[in-house]
């Protein structure tokens, strides 16, 4: 009997049965005896199956090797399912991922231009001007200022945090060289910084080679932000490069609690709030400026 | 399933889940993305979970094929078909056609590694995907049907085809040696083979 396309009916059971065999796919007693039967008509078949579990083996043989898996990812993956864990949403940390994937690929976040450092430094000015009362910087690091008490690294899912965190803030940076209009929006505001999920009171972040910004040559890696008149040191070397840092000062410091990390020649900083979700339409203004998804809030692990 | 309990079986699986992303995408970077993305997509989907045999890899391996053609997709900025996204053409080949002629039984299969290796590279994507799934990881059919989202005619359809282009480079491989160690008689001696019945 033939098919349609002309194929024989009994060759084509015959070539499915050789295959099934060969794969280890022959499931019933009956399917078995057939290909059995089938082999002691046509002895030669029995090459074929042999020749397709070579193959498999070679495939395997060449295909399947150790491969280097970069060794980062399954720290990666963890720290992404803690986040899903405390309660962000997979979709979102996927976005996140998405998001960093393509700063990467197109990263441009100093926009080199007086406009843009002018309108910065207002942004920056409205999130610190009632903080800046005294420096915050590790004195055990390298240009710090001598006058805080302790800083330590902050562990676990903050560093994908705080990694992801500049990568928004790079892209806020394209957005105020590019808009007057979102610098404004955000000073209206408090930064509840909705691409984390983050219920943050503070945020900041602040291009170390704008004009308001000068290196004191007195100790060579040490940067001085000017802010309202409070002057505010960064230590600018390869030992704080991308490191978050939890500032701990004095007991009645403003700034105790906020995390603060450097990546290139900008320096990010930001608090959560004490308590609670924002208003949710401050959280959709910062959604649109930011280009963000909105979603529900979660605390600083 | 508790997250904990989800790291431990399915990070168990992230090297072979990351080797088929490095075969899919060719880059590692995007790799890592795509298994990062997998097993958040598993986590998220962890609870409606089913044993079907096989344990969590099969699974796995499905959210894997789904963001990855999800991505193409999105990048593509619209949904596209398996098939279109790979330029194939409709005559997907059945696994009753008549089998090509060749005669790997005659292969030195030392001398033929790096020409497999060459010649799996080449298959699309498709085809590669249930080669590896089939070679490598070693699954059945239901599992790789499962995977891909298609009936298992048309797995055995791809399988078959996929080992129909490797078969024929080989054979040709095996023309151009023309040896084998222990002296058998090989295609280009004039050999057989036992390849065709046809």
């Amino acid at each position: 009997m033939k098919l349609k396309n002309g194929t024989d009916m009994e060759s084509m059971s015959r070539e499915n049965l050789i295959q099934r065999a060969a794969d280890g796919e022959l499931t019933t007693p009956q399917e078995v005896a057939a290909f059995e039967r089938h082999l002691a008509e046509i002895p030669a078949d029995g090459a074929v199956v042999e020749d397709i579990r070579q193959l498999r083996e070679a495939v395997a043989r060449v295909m399947g090797g150790e491969v280097a898996v970069p060794a980062d990812l399954r720290e990666r993956i963890v720290r992404a399912l803690e986040l899903v864990e405390v309660g962000v949403e997979a979709d979102a940390v996927i976005g996140r991922v998405d998001a960093a994937v393509e700063t990467r690929q197109q990263r441009r976040w100093l926009v080199p231009s007086g406009f843009a450092a002018g309108i910065l430094l207002l942004v920056g000015a409205a999130f610190l001007i009632s903080l800046m009362t005294k420096n915050v910087i590790d004195p055990n690091l390298v240009g710090g200022t001598g006058n805080a008490n302790t800083s330590r690294e902050i562990p676990g899912p903050a560093e994908w945090l705080h990694t992801n965190l500049s990568d928004a803030s790079g892209r806020l940076h394209d957005e105020l060289g590019a808009e007057y209009g979102v610098a404004t929006s955000l000073q209206e505001h408090d930064l509840n910084f909705l691409g984390m999920k983050l219920d943050v009171e503070m945020f900041g972040s602040f291009a170390l080679h704008y004009a308001s910004s000068t290196e004191d040559t007195s100790e060579a890696t040490h940067w001085i932000l000017q802010l309202n008149g409070v002057e505010f040191g960064v230590p600018v070397n390869e030992m704080t490069e991308g490191v978050a840092y939890l500032i701990e000062n004095e007991a009645d410091s403003p700034l105790n609690g906020c995390l603060s990390w450097r990546t290139g020649e900008i320096v990010h900083f930001f608090r959560c709030a004490a308590g609670g979700a924002q208003e949710i339409d401050q959280m959709e203004v910062l959604a649109r400026t930011l280009g963000m998804p909105a979603g529900e809030v979660v605390k600083m692990p | 399933m508790q997250r904990d309990e989800f790291e431990i079986r399915a990070l168990e699986h992230m090297e072979s889940v990351y080797r088929m992303a490095l075969q899919l995408t060719r880059h590692a970077d995007e790799a890592s993305d795509l298994v990062q993305e997998t097993y958040l997509k598993a986590l998220r989907a962890s609870g409606s979970f089913e044993e079907q045999g096989g344990g969590i890899r099969p699974w796995l391996f499905k959210i894997l094929h789904n963001a990855f053609y999800t991505k193409i997709a999105k990048a593509r900025r619209g949904p596209i078909a398996v098939e279109a996204f790979h330029g194939e053409e409709s005559s997907e080949q059945r696994p009753d056609e008549p089998r090509p002629a060749y005669d790997l039984g005659s292969l030195d299969w030392d001398h033929v590694d790096g020409r497999l290796k060459a010649a799996i590279d080449a298959l699309s994507p498709e085809y590669r995907e249930v080669l590896l799934l089939w070679g490598v990881e070693g699954m059945k059919y239901r599992e790789i049907a499962l995977i891909m989202e298609v009936p298992i005619g048309t797995i055995m359809s791809r399988l078959h085809r996929a080992r129909a282009i490797l078969a024929q480079q080989l054979s040709s491989l095996a023309g151009e040696v023309g040896f084998r160690p222990d002296g058998e008689q090989t295609l280009a001696d004039g050999g057989t083979g036992s390849g065709d019945p046809e």
